[in-house]
Order: structure tokens, then C-alpha cells, then sequence
């Protein structure tokens, strides 16, 4: 301990006795100075008084002087009668971002969408949406949204963009040039058919389809098994068993809101019933369909079509169909086809592997079962997606081999999800006119000549079909925030 | 050489020319008749913008009569009504008009309310050009701002101090002698610091007597009071909604667009509404009534189903110039209101609550109010 500078162990130490006590009653002294309270020379004290001092002093400033903010309140110029300040107004509408559909009711204020829900008197979905639903109210505000129209990435004008894009297509097509319109799946029929008539206008045009998130071996097994290159749709409440092999029908396999009321009806036995929809799944990940199910095993994606292959072979041979020679799997299926064939006609098994060999002994397995007259719908079938991987690619091949001269994107982003984006890359570099319709920024965006910004769907007018025969249409909610263009208005 | 000539005259000459180029133009205007001397344009001298400043305040007599424009509009913000426009606005209105429009308006004005006022002014073109520059002059520098009152701070800052030094005396370095000086004094600054805290935090966020100068002139006192306009004419979403809302221009419209003089403030503010609508710009309106961002409040609860009349809340609404916000709006003035006011078993929103208005009518119980049917659980208003 240190007083006044002097270290106690640093003192001459006295030669005799006396003088220590002597040193010891000076040492004691100073003590009793200090303790009765002399001003201790410490810094520390004078600056706590001061950071007190300033404390205080600002709050009290802030306390006197602080003075509250202004608040304005604008009313309406002309009031539309429909609008009541402080409460909400609904609009129904319809989701389609070439992925997923829902008929949903739009909660707007003020003439904002601010929360999305599913519309309950719709026949598809209920009151039920997906996640991607839910979150295109926020897409509608993205500030990455692309606000105006540009030439090389240089802003622009519509008359600009029309007036050049126009001519350039002329001379391509004059030439006989092949002009390409890639879009994701379109399931308006308005749509369609404009662009039927779009195309109709060109000696070489070809409207390719491409989805992301691909269903095309789907459509191609069920062109080849029964003509027609459609998505059935599946009818959970005419089934009394459920056989999944990596298809999270609940989560996000085709239309997972489509298909939950109707799966859960035949869970929940609220009026009665005394039987329920087994649900059997077999899955590669986890996903909260398998949660869901009654069973659940789990499966290496190597093992699916053994799997398959031998789950066919079981039924066939009950059945008697054509047994086909192959491994059999490590589980013994004889159970689970006897489960099958009891419920035949009521059953319905799915898979969400997008690979040709697997769908066609899928639709083979439904086939022997009987399942196509009621559980599996192939006439109202679900417009959900339409791309054909082969046709993507071979696209892509006249790309890149320079066949194509023009073309046009809409909402697509293939820069990013195409397996071989450098082949998209270089391929547009071969064509002589591009043309991008996007709604936000991606990584599409930029590498087209002309960039011609859509209208997001909350501020658009459309239709949908999704399921063959039901029809929706879609109203905007909103003015279209920025300089952007419904994609029809491009034709 | 040349008798005529000699130096003395040359310099005369000499200086007769140059005054003669020099001043001419500059007073050039003055030979000209009264009325073009507008046209003329030129910059004004300091003299003449101090000539024009004393004119607008009224401090050049003219012919015995001074006219004292500052008189009737405000240079210094005020916080308290004044039918006319003040200086800013009408400095604003004539910027971009030549002083002959000034002129017009001052010695010939057009409108009933102002040609009662503007009398009889005893000005040249000159001392209108003048104020016209002193006018123009303002628009730079806006109004004059009133010092804010700072006493309290002050006392508190003083108090504070005081409070410290004592604390450090009596701890520290015991200068006053006497301790109890020092107690005496830690007491009352204490007091005084704790009282102002409480209080001014408590109040803080909370604005009663809170009545700004709105952007138009727009007095209840005259529509709601002497017209007898309903209040759900105007704020009709109180009865449906949340917020009672404030009424679109087209509203307005529905009377002003015949309407378009005013007894006391002339053609000024119903001009304002006016060339609103014109531009479809709304008018900035100033929200007195402010609840803080944690409370839910719903006027249609309270005028729809509470039957709650508009002046238990807001005051002698019909009686305001300028709206005030006589209530402090705090959760206990609600709860107060909550825990006295009967319920009324007529009122179709509380056929409800059978078993307490059983009780009611058996005698039971002798008041049914509103905290008793859940008017004062915290997840109603804060949730």
C-alpha cells in the first residue's frame, strides 16, 4: 500500500529498536491524518465527481430541452369511397411464380398489401399458403427490384426499347433466324394463348419451357405410358393408403397446399370415421412429410429403384403381371404389397425423384393397383409445371451452336440454376438480340441487351389454371411502384 | 491659349459631364410618371431596404398617417391565433410577383375583408417598391424565432450543482463549518431534483395544453360551433374505425367550392384549401392528439359501442379557434374513465354480459363499469 509516495518496505530500515518505533509512530501518525479525513490525493475521486457531474448535467438538459417531434397527419386529396383510414381492405388474387400456385386474399392498407392468406372458398387451397406465398408480400417492396427499363445496363425508355427491339426482330425474322421465348411454366391461359399468337407472327419461333425446379420426368412417363405429357393430380381423400418414396407431397413436392386439406381430412376423424389414410414413406433427408408419416424408413437414394423395382415385382406377381428380373431389396416388401393390393384402387404411391427409369415403374406400380380412375387424376390434371428437361437442353445446345439468333426471357434465371450456367453464358453471347423480363435483380439480369422490367404479380392483372378446369383470375392490389411493364403488354 | 477655357472651367465642365452620366441613369426612374416606374427594374440600395423595414413596422409617417404592416401580420412566431397571414406567408405569396401586384393589392385590393383593412395607405411607388424588397428580404430569413424558456432547466442545473458541492462539503472537504447548512441544503436540492425528475419524467411524451398553429386557419369554433357541422360529417371513419381520421380535401370541397370568403381571415387560408385540391396536394395537417407507439387505441370502439361523445375526450371541441389537447392522454386518465363510467344495458354491445346485468337489475351489485366486462386487461391496448 502506498501512502503519499512513500513505499513502507522501502524505508530506511532503523538501525536500533527505538528508532523502528519511532518510524512506526510517524507511519501511525500519517495513517490517522489520513483516516480522519485529509484530502486524499488519489485521482480517481476527482473524476467520478466529474463524470457525475456530467451526467447530470446532460440529463437535466435533455429533460428540459428535449422536445418532442411534430407528428403530421395527411389526409386523402379525393378519398375513394372504399377506403377507410385505419382499416384494411381485401382483394383476392392468385399466386403463380412458375413454381407454385395459391388463391390467396390480399390485406392491403391504405392501399398496400401488407399480409397475404389463403382465400378459404377456394377449391384448391383452402385457407392454406407456402412459405413462398407468404413472403411475396416483401418481394413486392424488395428495393432490388428493377425500378426502369435499360439498354446495356444504361437506363432507358420504353419507346427506346420497343422502337429497337421491334426492328431488330424483323430483320431476325426476315432472316429466318430462330427466335426463343423461354419462360418458366405459364399456367395462364390468356397467356398461352398470346403467345400462341405471338409466335404465330415469326417463320422460326419456339416457346421453350424451363423450370427450376424440374418435374419433367413426370411429364415425360406420363406421355409415355398414357399419351398425355400432363401432372396428374393427386386425390389424398380417395385414398386409403399413402406409399411416398422421396416425395415431401406436405412440403414442397408439385403443390403441397393443394394437397394438405385433403390429406388431412383423411387424418383427422372428426365426423366418425373409423379408418384413416396410412401414410408410408420412404426418404433419402429428413422432411416433415416423413414426420408425418405412420412409417417411415429410411432409404439411400442408390437403393430407390430397387426398391421400386422390387416392390413391382411383388404386386405383378400377385397381381400377375410381367415380373421383371432384379435385385431384390434388403427389406422384405411382401407386407407392404399385400397392404397395396388390399386397398387397390384406393392407393395411391408417389415418388419425387425426378428420373425417367423410377417415374415409369411408379406409374406402373399405380397402374396394376387401379389407381387411375380415382386416386390419380391425369384428366383434371395440375398445370403446375410444364419444362421438359430434354427440350431445355437441347436448347441450350442450338445456343451455344449459334441456331438461335433471338432471345427472349421471362421469368427465368438460368445464369443461376441451370446445372451448366457457362454454357447459358457463352450462349447468349451467339445471339444477336436478348431481351430479359424479370421482376427483381438476379443473375440473369445484366447479361442481356435489353432489360425490360414486368410488373410483380400483386400489380398485375392475370389468370391461372391450375388444376385442368378450375380457373382463377388475378387483380392487382397495388399501382405498379416503379417503371416496370405487365409482360403481356411486351406482345 | 483659349480664354474660355481655363482650368477652373474645364474642371466644372468636366464634372458637370460626369455627374450628368453617372446620375441620370440611376435616377432615371424618378423623371418617369408614376405608373412605369414598376417596370423599371432595379436593385435596391441599403437605405431603401432600410426605408422598406421601417415602412413595414410603421415607423415613417406619411402625411401624418403611418401604415404599420407588422401590425396585423406577425414577423415573430406566435403561438397564439392570428386571423391574418402572417409576414412569411404573404412575403411567400408575393415573391414571385412584381411590386405593382403589390401595389394593386395594397392601395386597390380586390376582396371584401381586405379592402376593409387595407385603407386609406398613403404610399408612393417608391416606398412599395421598398417594402416589396424588405419583403423579399424576409423570405430569406423567415420568421423571427422566440427564445425558448429555459428557467426550470436553469433551476435544476443550479440545484444540481448545489446538491454536489454540499454532497462533496460535507464528505470531503468540509468547508462550511457548520454541517447542518450543508443538510439544509442536500435537503431542499434533493427534494427539489427528485421532484422535477418524477414530474417531468412522467410527463414526458405526454403533451396536455399541446395546440399548434396548423398550416390553414381552419377553426372549429366556426364550423362546428356556429354552423353546427357534425363532427362525423367531417371525421366520419370514427365510427368504423381506429382512427377518427381527418377529412379528405373533397370534403372540403363540398362546401368551399362555393364558399370562398371568410369573415375573419378574408380570401387567405380558404385559398390555401383551394389551390390544394387544385394540385392534389393534401394539406399538412399537424396531429395534436398523440398516443405513444405501445397503445392501441380504437375510436370505433369507443364512439360506436361505447357511445362515448366526442367532447369527453377532446374537450369544448365547438368552442376551439385552434384545437388543444385539453386531456393529458395517460394511462390513468383511461383507467380513471375505465373503473367509473356505468355501462348502459340498451347500448346492443353488451347483451353479452347477461349475468352481470342480472345482477344489475336484481340489485346485487349497484355499478356495472367498464373494467368489470374487461375494459382494463393490459392485453386490450398493449398487445
Amino acid at each position: 500500500m502506498e501512502k503519499n509516495g512513500q513505499n513502507p518496505d522501502k524505508l530506511d530500515k532503523p538501525a536500533s529498536g527505538y528508532d523502528k518505533m519511532k518510524e512506526m509512530d510517524k507511519h501511525n501518525q500519517l495513517l490517522d491524518e489520513l483516516e480522519s479525513g485529509g484530502v486524499l490525493r488519489q485521482g480517481t475521486s476527482r473524476r467520478d465527481f466529474l463524470k457525475v457531474l456530467g451526467f447530470s448535467f446532460a440529463s437535466a438538459a435533455v429533460l428540459a430541452s428535449c422536445k418532442r417531434p411534430v407528428q403530421q397527419a395527411l389526409p386523402y386529396v379525393i378519398q375513394p369511397p372504399e377506403v377507410t383510414p385505419g382499416k384494411s381492405l381485401y382483394y383476392a388474387t392468385s399466386f403463380f411464380d412458375g413454381h407454385e400456385y395459391g388463391s390467396i386474399l390480399v390485406k392491403t392498407r391504405d392501399g398496400r398489401p401488407i399480409k397475404i392468406e389463403g382465400n378459404d372458398l377456394s377449391l384448391f387451397n383452402r385457407e392454406g399458403t407456402t412459405a413462398r406465398v407468404q413472403a411475396s408480400v416483401l418481394s413486392l417492396y424488395d428495393d432490388a427490384r428493377l425500378k426502369h427499363p435499360a439498354i446495356d445496363n444504361n437506363q432507358a425508355s420504353w419507346s427506346e426499347i420497343d422502337e429497337k427491339v421491334i426492328s431488330e426482330l424483323g430483320k431476325i425474322n426476315a432472316e429466318g433466324g430462330e427466335i426463343v421465348l423461354l419462360t418458366s411454366s405459364i399456367i395462364s391461359p390468356s397467356t398461352v394463348k398470346l403467345i400462341g399468337e405471338f409466335g404465330a407472327g415469326f417463320k422460326n419461333f419456339k416457346w421453350v419451357k424451363y423450370d427450376a425446379v424440374s418435374y419433367s420426368s413426370l411429364l415425360e412417363a406420363n406421355s409415355l405410358c398414357f399419351g398425355r405429357p400432363v401432372i396428374p393430380d393427386y386425390n389424398f381423400q380417395k385414398a386409403d393408403i399413402v406409399v411416398s418414396i422421396n416425395a415431401d407431397f406436405l412440403g414442397a413436392w408439385l403443390s403441397p397446399v393443394h394437397f394438405i386439406p385433403a390429406y388431412v381430412s383423411r387424418r383427422k376423424l372428426n365426423n366418425g370415421e373409423k379408418n384413416m389414410l396410412r401414410h408410408i414413406h420412404f426418404e433419402s433427408g429428413m422432411s416433415l412429410t416423413g414426420a408425418n408419416a405412420d412409417i417411415r424408413k429410411r432409404l439411400k437414394p442408390s437403393e430407390e429403384r430397387i426398391l421400386l423395382l422390387d416392390l413391382y415385382n411383388k404386386i405383378a406377381q400377385k397381381k400377375g403381371g410381367e415380373v421383371f428380373p432384379a435385385t431384390v431389396y434388403k427389406e422384405d416388401l411382401s407386407d407392404l404389397a399385400d397392404k397395396l393390393i388390399a386397398s387397390e384402387g384406393r392407393s395411391i404411391l408417389v415418388s419425387g425423384t425426378n428420373n425417367l427409369g423410377i417415374q415409369l415403374i411408379v406409374n406402373g406400380i399405380n397402374y396394376l393397383l387401379g389407381n387411375y380412375e380415382k386416386c390419380i387424376d391425369l384428366n383434371n390434371n395440375l398445370n403446375i409445371a410444364s419444362g421438359i428437361d430434354s427440350q431445355t437442353e437441347s436448347f441450350v445446345n442450338d445456343l451455344n451452336s449459334g441456331k438461335v439468333k433471338a432471345l427472349l426471357m421471362y421469368n427465368v434465371n438460368p445464369a443461376f440454376d441451370y446445372p451448366d450456367s457457362q454454357r447459358i453464358l457463352s450462349g447468349i453471347k451467339n445471339t444477336r438480340l436478348t431481351v430479359n423480363m424479370a421482376v427483381t435483380l438476379n443473375e440473369t439480369v445484366g447479361k442481356a441487351k435489353y432489360e425490360c422490367p414486368v410488373n410483380h404479380y400483386l400489380e398485375s392483372w392475370d389468370d391461372a389454371e391450375p388444376v385442368q378446369g378450375q380457373l382463377s383470375l388475378s387483380q392487382p392490389c397495388i399501382n405498379p411502384l416503379f417503371n416496370t411493364r405487365c409482360f403481356r403488354i411486351h406482345y | 491659349m483659349c480664354n474660355f477655357l481655363d482650368i477652373k472651367r474645364v474642371k466644372y465642365l468636366l464634372a458637370a459631364l460626369f455627374l450628368t452620366i453617372v446620375i441620370i441613369p440611376v435616377r432615371a426612374d424618378l423623371i418617369q410618371d408614376a405608373d412605369s416606374v414598376f417596370s423599371v427594374g432595379r436593385t435596391l440600395k441599403a437605405e431603401d431596404l432600410i426605408r422598406g423595414e421601417r415602412l413595414f413596422f410603421g415607423l415613417v409617417y406619411l402625411e401624418n398617417k403611418s401604415v404599420n404592416c407588422a401590425a396585423c401580420h406577425n414577423v415573430r412566431e406566435s403561438d397564439t391565433l392570428n386571423w391574418n397571414p402572417n409576414a412569411l406567408e404573404i412575403s411567400r405569396k408575393y415573391q414571385s410577383k412584381s411590386a405593382s401586384d403589390l401595389n394593386t393589392v395594397l392601395l386597390k385590393p380586390a376582396g371584401k375583408k381586405l379592402a376593409e383593412v387595407h385603407k386609406e395607405f398613403m404610399l408612393s411607388p417608391e416606398d412599395v417598391i421598398m417594402i416589396k424588397g424588405y419583403m423579399d428580404r424576409l423570405v430569406d430569413s423567415g420568421l423571427k424565432q422566440n427564445k425558448p424558456v429555459i428557467t426550470n432547466l436553469i433551476l435544476f442545473i443550479i440545484a444540481s450543482f448545489l446538491f454536489l458541492f454540499s454532497m462533496t462539503d460535507l464528505i470531503i472537504s468540509k468547508i462550511v463549518k457548520r454541517s447542518w447548512i450543508n443538510y439544509i441544503i442536500l435537503l431542499s436540492t434533493g427534494l427539489f431534483i427528485t421532484y422535477t425528475l418524477f414530474v417531468e419524467g412522467i410527463a414526458l411524451g405526454r403533451s396536455p395544453g399541446y395546440s399548434p398553429l396548423q398550416p390553414v386557419k381552419f377553426s372549429h369554433a366556426v364550423h362546428a360551433g356556429q354552423n353546427k357541422t357534425d363532427c362525423f360529417y367531417c371525421h366520419s371513419s370514427a365510427k368504423t374505425s381506429k382512427s377518427a381520421g381527418i377529412p379528405p380535401e373533397n370534403v372540403c370541397m363540398n362546401c368551399h367550392i362555393v364558399v370562398r370568403n371568410g369573415t375573419r381571415s378574408g380570401v387567405s387560408e380558404i385559398s390555401k384549401v383551394i389551390s390544394a385540391y387544385e394540385n392534389l396536394k393534401p394539406i399538412e395537417w399537424i396531429k395534436v392528439h398523440n398516443l405513444p407507439d405501445h397503445v392501441f387505441f380504437s375510436h370505433a370502439q369507443h364512439v360506436s359501442a361505447g357511445k362515448v361523445t366526442c367532447q369527453e375526450c377532446h374537450g369544448k371541441v365547438e368552442e376551439m379557434d385552434v384545437i388543444s389537447q385539453v386531456n393529458d392522454l395517460s394511462m390513468g386518465w383511461c383507467i380513471d374513465c375505465h373503473r367509473t363510467k356505468e355501462i348502459n344495458f340498451q347500448n346492443k354491445f353488451y347483451t353479452e354480459y347477461k349475468d352481470l346485468e342480472n345482477r344489475f337489475q336484481k340489485g346485487e351489485i349497484d355499478t356495472v363499469t367498464i373494467s368489470m366486462v374487461g375494459g382494463i386487461e393490459c392485453m386490450k391496448c398493449h398487445y
